[in-house]
């Protein structure tokens, strides 16, 4: 029912406009709507009457602004945005730790696989060793391996809980500054309460 | 048709500026973005109209999000600017954290000269930005001694 009343109001309110403005308007300054149905008064086009001339265009309009209306009626309330498509891949959180836990496993199996250097090893671990020692001064952990080979690093750190990694480890990574980028890998235990190890891959070979 | 004459000019110009500007040559559909230091949190760092090392004698660590999107998704960045004050020592590295467990990369960290910087990171400092952390939230970590500042971060595709 409203939408019939919006719609005969628009009608009548365009219309009076319409012809209001046709008849206000002088010949030196026609108003669009004007010259509109001037364009049908050319020579070579067949001459319209007045009635034609005045009421036209307001059908135009009107039924313009009904099927506008109707859009407007008809449209659903939400569009739903499009997925990301990176976002819509499929997420399941057991597969993602499966993976990353084979991901991790073998960088530390190329690492273990490359040949020991040691004019490169040597000063890297001790770099290592003197920085990790450093930041472990007001944290938890202790160090209990650095293993540098020909180009990169897996430091071994032991804390007394899982809780103290998920404090420091971020840490670690963040304020070392050998010349390498590193990766943590830092699973949840079966006893939050037990001691922890993890090894973190320093990856200097960039 | 005088009234037709007389309006004609402006029927003119907007059909002239519309071809003139069908043959300006379409900007490369880039994307980048300005971030506010002030999106950044961490520790020994004091967070305001910029972040500052806030450790006398130490060194803070500020983490800052970095926004990814489908307009500028983080594995297409290329570059990353860090803007700021070393009073003494900064130090960043673009790090990413995996979506679904404690699994955090970062890589190299860069370091400016002193006072004033523009610490620009590219092609492998961004490594953990790639296609294969694609799922993963990218940040990064910005080491600060005390007094050293980052007013924000820029990035660019």
């Amino acid at each position: 029912m409203l939408r019939y009343v919006v719609v005969t109001l628009l009608i009548l309110t365009t219309g009076a406009a319409l012809w209001i403005g046709g008849r206000l308007s002088s010949p030196d300054e026609p108003a669009a709507t004007v010259e509109r149905v001037r364009i049908v008064e050319r020579p070579a086009q067949r001459p319209v009457v007045e009635s034609e001339r005045s009421f036209a265009p307001v059908w135009t309009a009107v039924r313009a602004l009904g099927a506008r209306v109707e859009a407007l009626e008809t449209a659903p309330a939400e569009v739903a945005p499009e997925a990301d498509p990176v976002e819509a891949a499929p997420f399941d959180p057991e597969v993602a730790l499966v993976e990353a836990r084979e991901g991790h496993s073998d960088a530390l199996h190329r690492h273990a696989e490359t040949p020991f250097e040691a004019s490169w090893a040597e000063p890297a671990a001790a770099g290592l060793r003197e920085e990790l020692g450093r930041i472990a001064e007001d944290r938890t952990f202790t160090v209990a391996d650095v293993d540098c080979r020909s180009r990169s690093c897996v430091v071994t750190l032991d804390w007394p809980t899982y809780e103290d990694v998920m404090e420091d480890a971020g840490a670690v990574l963040h304020r070392t500054t050998l010349p390498c980028a590193n990766e943590a890998f830092v699973p949840p235990p079966d006893d939050p309460a037990a001691p922890y190890r993890t090894e973190i891959l320093f990856d200097c070979g960039g | 048709m005088n009234n037709k004459k007389s309006k004609s000019p402006w029927w003119g110009l907007a059909l002239g500026a519309a071809a003139v500007l069908s043959l300006v040559p379409v900007a490369a559909n880039a994307a980048d973005a300005r971030i506010h230091a002030a999106v950044c949190d961490g520790s020994n760092v004091s967070v305001g109209t910029y972040v500052m090392g806030a450790a006398f004698g130490g060194t803070g660590t500020a983490i800052c999000p970095i926004p990814s999107n489908t307009a500028l998704h983080h594995q297409t960045v290329d570059t990353l600017n860090l803007h700021g004050y070393n009073a003494g020592s900064v130090g960043a590295r673009a790090c990413a954290s995996n979506w679904s467990t404690y699994q955090i990369a970062c890589g190299v960290t860069k370091s400016p000269a002193s006072g004033n910087y523009a610490l620009s990171f590219f092609g492998n400092d961004l490594v953990h930005w790639g296609s294969s952390k694609a799922h993963w939230f990218p940040y990064v970590a910005v080491n600060l001694s005390f007094a050293s500042r980052l007013h924000g971060l820029y990035i660019a595709q």
